[in-house]
């Protein structure tokens, strides 16, 4: 559910995901080797179902190319983790449902399911240099927000 | 990697990698479990559909059950209990000629005598009833080779049946030929009636030299009367055995005749029922007649036109949405040759059929036009005052601001988009004979060439602006057909309702896919083979 959750802000994908991960796991229960860990298994279940649904729409790959810009400015603010050691997950949670769907979904395979970036080439089907674009992308809107978020809790 | 991504990693790692989240109600597992142990119900459709397949595979077995050589056994039996029919009359009439016989023992004479004895011997009566013994049989043979000439596409069993009836009093003439036992029947019906005439005809007729072949006849006659009741046995056989024979091997009918004309009992190799075993064994000397209306093999040639109509799938519900009301299909030509093999009824083709697909569309663009509009914000208020300080003039200064107005225009573009296909249909149907009409079910599935060059446009994803989509190189189809035929020899001619549905879609982009269905119907000619 979590898995799904930082994927989809909608609830209703947010469900449509967990079911359709519930079914997969029934299915290959069998598949399961017994001693190795049950949740990292069934987690890597809801990421691929995540993946799949991703690529069910017929045009995910223009998502990727669309909102590359190479001579966007980077980042220049400060930005200190300490400052949102406090902050509730659902605010973060919220943070990272404005990245846009590419770079939301990059991020969320490499920064917190620990894809690699060759994986998540792999697994999307696209360029090695676009994933590493998404996830630097990811990181600066990431860093942008928060210090909004920061300068609205200072104010 | 900077600190600082790092630690952007980090926090959302914490934060979202670890969250839990409650588990449904236990109402809501409980009547899911409910759900899940409920026995599935059977719906209503599925019952028909299941129904439907029953019957139609009961259709098959049946027809398939069916086939010739029932037939031909059926036949059998009837030709052997007519055989025995025939035997029992035989044997009566055998019996009665005995009987005759003993009373009259030189009409025995002509019985076993007669087959050697030419019609000069047999005296002038005799001679005139076999010339017109012989007559009926030539008759009867002409009608018989009428009958084969006009009937020889169309001969099965009905057919030997009736020369088999036809035949019977042919047989019965042949048998008093060979015989004489009719003959002597008659001859004895007649002395019973008028036995002081049978008598002087005797004499008048036959002479001296007859009248001392009938003293050593009596001699004959005395050892044939202790046997009267059982006639002799090989030779009704074998007479039944040639009506039969002649019956069923008509062709060799006439060899069979010009024997009887010599007076010359054929002999045949077999008895009837050997005969027919070995027929039955062997088909291929004999393979059962095929019916012209179910010849083997087809070659079609067709015509016709289809209503097509689509089903558009998307992401963008809007723009899909947009580009089905644009369109509108037309009804396009479909031409093309078929192949079909029958066997038992069932019919199997392939071929090759070009159809084509049409819409007009009417596509409205919106094009959005931004400009800056400066409107007045205000005035400024400036007062003029005296030196007294009282005010005496007062002017106003407008002060501008400017904003960004959108404007959007709308255009109408008209476009006919076409797509175009090389199909190969593959398909099984079941055909229903009515004389020389047929009704032929089919279903099967077609693979779908798409014509690249056929390609139709549409509008891009933001509705600004037209682009071009191909179809798909290769699809496939689910398609049904009702053929309704009347056959003419060897050609035929029909006409075709049809129905076919993409099984996968004819166009395929990032944008949308789009299923074709149309209806259609079209004519053609065949021939069989």
């Amino acid at each position: 559910m979590n898995t799904a959750v930082r994927y989809k802000s909608n609830k209703e994908d947010q469900m449509a995901i967990v079911n359709t991960a519930f079914m997969k796991i029934i299915d290959s229960i069998e598949q399961f080797k017994v001693g190795s860990n049950y949740f990292s298994w069934a987690k890597r279940i809801v990421s691929n179902t995540v993946i799949d649904d991703f690529r069910k729409n017929k045009k995910y790959k223009d998502l990727f190319n669309a909102d590359i810009d190479e001579t966007a400015d980077p980042f220049t603010g400060d930005f200190t983790p300490e400052a949102y050691k406090e902050m509730e997950v659902e605010e973060v949670q919220q943070i990272l449902d404005q990245l846009p769907p590419a770079t939301k979904i990059t991020f969320n395979l490499f920064a917190i399911d620990g894809y690699s970036y060759k994986e998540i080439a792999e697994e999307l089907n696209i360029g090695y240099e676009t994933v590493k674009w998404h996830v630097k992308e990811a990181r600066k809107r990431l860093k942008i927000i928060l210090s909004d978020n920061s300068e609205l809790l200072r104010h | 990697m900077s600190k600082e991504d790092k630690h952007i990693d980090n926090l959302f790692q914490e934060k979202l990698s670890d969250r839990s989240f409650d588990g449904p109600p236990a109402d809501f597992l409980a009547d899911l479990n409910e759900r899940l142990d409920a026995k599935p119900v059977v719906s209503k459709g599925r019952k028909w559909i299941l129904f439907l397949n029953l019957f139609f595979i009961g259709l098959f077995v049946a027809d398939a059950t069916i086939d010739f050589s029932t037939t031909r056994t059926a036949e059998v039996e009837q030709l052997t209990s007519k055989e025995k029919s025939f035997k029992n009359e035989n044997a009566q009439k055998e019996n009665a000629s005995i009987k005759s016989d003993d009373a009259e023992p030189t009409n025995s004479t002509e019985r076993f005598s007669n087959t050697s004895v030419t019609p000069d011997e047999s005296g002038t009566n005799k001679a005139k009833s076999n010339t017109s013994e012989s007559n009926e049989i030539e008759e009867n043979q002409a009608n018989k080779q009428t009958k084969e000439s006009n009937d020889q596409a169309d001969a099965g069993v009905n057919d030997m049946f009736n020369y088999k009836t036809q035949n019977k009093n042919q047989g019965e003439s042949s048998k008093n030929n060979f015989s004489g036992s009719k003959e002597a029947s008659n001859s004895s019906t007649d002395s019973k009636k008028d036995d002081s005439t049978k008598k002087n005809n005797t004499s008048i007729n036959k002479g001296d030299e007859v009248a001392a072949k009938d003293k050593t006849a009596e001699k004959e006659a005395e050892n044939t009367s202790s046997d009267k009741n059982n006639p002799p046995k090989s030779y009704s056989e074998s007479l039944s055995s040639y009506v039969s024979y002649s019956a069923i091997y008509a062709p060799q009918f006439e060899k069979v005749d010009r024997k009887i004309k010599t007076n010359d009992f054929p002999e045949f190799p077999k008895p009837w029922n050997e005969l027919v075993a070995d027929d039955n064994n062997d088909k291929s000397k004999n393979p059962p007649k095929q019916d012209e209306n179910t010849r083997m093999f087809e070659l079609q040639l067709h015509g016709g036109a289809t209503q097509w109509n689509y089903k558009t799938l998307g992401t963008n519900d809007n723009y899909v949405y947009k580009i089905d009301a644009a369109g509108t299909p037309k009804w396009t030509p479909n031409f093309g040759l078929g192949f079909n093999v029958n066997f038992n009824n069932i019919s199997i083709g392939a071929g090759l059929n070009y159809a084509k697909f049409e819409t007009e569309n009417l596509f409205e663009f919106s094009e959005v036009n931004s400009y800056d509009s400066t409107y007045v914000a205000g005035y400024d208020e400036n007062v003029t005052y005296d030196t007294l300080g009282n005010p005496i003039d007062t002017t106003y200064t407008p002060y501008y601001d400017s904003t960004t107005v959108t404007d959007t225009t709308y255009s109408t573009t008209s476009i006919t988009n076409q797509y175009e296909w090389i199909q190969i249909p593959i398909h099984f149907g079941y055909r229903f004979n009515l004389n020389k009409w047929a009704i032929i079910p089919r279903v099967g599935m077609n693979i779908g060439l798409g014509i690249r060059q056929s390609s139709g446009q549409y509008p891009n994803e933001t509705y600004d602006q037209l682009q071009t989509f191909s179809p798909v190189k290769w699809h496939l189809n689910l398609h049904t057909s009702l053929e309704i035929r009347r056959e003419f020899g060897n050609w035929h001619a029909f006409g075709k309702f049809n129905y076919q549905r993409n099984f996968t879609p004819t166009i395929d982009n990032a944008l949308f896919e789009r299923k074709f269905n149309g209806v259609g119907f079209s004519f053609g000619v065949g021939y069989s083979f």
